[in-house]
């Protein structure tokens, strides 16, 4: 996600330098601190200004956001929010496999592990009442 | 689905079993009624309000549902969608092997 928000942002500004050449004078994005930032965005670019709002929103969950600024990209990547774990290899769910950790809320909101239950034969049943 | 694993889950409550599920329903807290009214007794882990495109189902690349996977006491992956008597045949077998015999009888 944050590697490709970094790509698209290093190709805005390719492209913007590349027309203007103005760049000393451009006010950079807050946070990611490579793409001119826009007014209409507070002070953020505006994919920068997106992500933002939703973690604003509690929507993602991300690490603390660098300083403002920052022209490091690499820095930046640790914000990158994520709404979920990556999808996994399905070699890892093959036949054999120690099972992946499973770790959320039950349907009362109360939080809980798959790997609570190792030492029980486990039917494990994605399902849906639909 | 349900008078089955609701007839799996009560013949082996004193066994070391647990039928864990995955729910992808949108809404939580109708799916709290659901639950209720058709005797859902067993918990599940619930997705989010995304349903199906939750981050659980995401991750384990499920595409279609139900999608089953039956674990042995060790946390190993040993069947995956088994049903019906199959899946009783799995369970008998995993339970076996960590040392307890079990006879799974439906009459629902």
């Amino acid at each position: 996600m944050m590697k490709n928000l970094f790509m698209t942002c290093m190709l805005m500004l390719t492209l913007s330098l590349a027309s203007c050449g103005k760049k000393e004078e451009t006010k950079m994005c807050k946070e990611c601190g490579v793409v001119p930032a826009d007014e209409r965005f507070n002070g953020y670019c505006e994919k920068c200004f997106e992500v933002a709002k939703m973690a604003a929103r509690g929507e993602r969950m991300g690490a603390p956001a660098t300083a403002a600024g920052q022209n490091n990209p690499g820095p930046a990547k640790s914000a990158a929010p994520s709404p979920s774990n990556p999808p996994l290899d399905p070699s890892k769910l093959a036949i054999g496999m120690e099972v992946p950790e499973i770790e959320a809320e039950d349907v009362d909101g109360v939080k809980f592990k798959l790997s609570d239950y190792r030492g029980k034969v486990v039917v494990l049943d994605f399902w849906g009442d639909w | 689905m349900y008078p089955h694993e609701r007839s799996l889950v009560r013949q082996l409550a004193d066994k070391p079993f647990a039928l864990i599920g995955v729910n992808s329903d949108r809404d939580r807290e109708n799916l709290k009624n659901v639950m209720k009214e058709k005797n859902i007794t067993w918990r599940s882990f619930w997705n989010g309000p995304a349903g199906t495109r939750g981050p659980i189902s995401t991750e384990w690349g499920v595409r279609s549902w139900p999608t089953i996977y039956v674990i042995d006491v060790d946390g190993k992956i040993r069947y995956k969608n088994v049903r019906g008597k199959q899946m009783d045949e799995a369970i008998t077998a995993l339970l076996k092997e960590a040392g307890t015999e079990v006879s799974i009888k439906h009459d629902e």
